[in-house]
């Protein structure tokens, strides 16, 4: 029982890898709960905010998966990783043509 | 822009096809009509892979344009393409439209530039606040002037109503 429960929870957590973050954070409220799922992803979203504008994102050689900032501090983790240069999203209409 | 290597004269093909080999080697090259070319790869978002097209007209000074195809582009539930953040919106086919990556008044991409190293890189970027956007609807990335189409319409039709109403009294 134990084993199909293990079982289980890999394929749920390599569902949740590949998962887009909306999907993601549905698959951890059935594993942990919503309660403990709501507070990763405020604790996740509180990082991301406080990072946000103030360094230059790092994306990974090849896959452009945008790499956590703590990671960077690891010298092969910044070998493997590229910076993405400055600049400011934008948008434009097409029925102003 | 410091910090690009910005070359005397645009890049040429072979250069950018080159870099793009090199840079990201889930990218194959075609070459369609004339001088139009496309890369067409995957690429991770914050979680999830992405199929992606870049398309460039490799003797022009137009940007590359850069469309999801699968997942294809999708607003948030129960909302409109009009809202999604920073797009080169495409009012025929919304979902086709390109996402709008830097501020062309901002100078910040030429063809002197490689795609390699700022149009893929932009990309990676706005994936994953996409993914971001679409769980909570707050955009992280920033940005120059409105998120949305809708917000720029929003605030075109705002700015018309209160000319009219200036123009009446």
């Amino acid at each position: 029982l134990l084993a199909d429960d293990m079982a289980d929870l890999i394929k749920a957590l390599a569902e949740a890898r590949q998962s887009e973050f909306t999907d993601m954070v549905a698959i951890l409220s059935d594993l942990f709960g919503e309660r403990v799922s709501n507070k990763t992803v405020e604790n996740f979203m509180k990082r991301v905010d406080q990072r946000s504008g103030r360094q230059p994102l790092r994306a990974e050689r090849g896959t452009g998966a945008i790499v956590p900032a703590p990671a960077v501090a690891a010298p092969a983790v910044a070998r493997a990783s590229v910076e993405v240069p400055r600049h400011n999203f934008h948008c434009e209409d097409d029925s102003k043509d | 822009m410091r910090g690009l290597g910005y070359h005397q004269r645009p890049r040429k093909l072979s250069a950018q096809k080159a870099k793009m080999e090199r840079d990201w080697p889930l990218f194959s090259f075609e070459r369609l009509t004339g001088s139009l070319v496309r890369w067409t790869g995957k690429m991770r978002g914050f979680q999830k892979w992405y199929l992606i097209a870049v398309y460039w007209d490799s003797e022009g000074p137009e940007r590359p344009y850069v469309v999801l195809l699968d997942p294809p582009l999708r607003p948030r539930e129960g909302r409109t393409f009009e809202q999604i953040p920073h797009l080169m919106f495409n009012s025929n086919e919304p979902e086709l439209s390109a996402l709008c990556l830097f501020d062309p008044e901002g100078r910040e991409w030429s063809n002197k530039l490689l795609i390699a190293n700022t149009t893929m890189r932009w990309v990676a970027e706005w994936l994953m606040y996409y993914e971001l956007w679409h769980f909570d609807g707050i955009w992280r990335g920033g940005g120059v002037g409105p998120e949305s189409i809708a917000e720029a319409r929003a605030a075109t039709v705002h700015r018309e109503t209160g000319q009219l109403a200036k123009d009446a009294t």
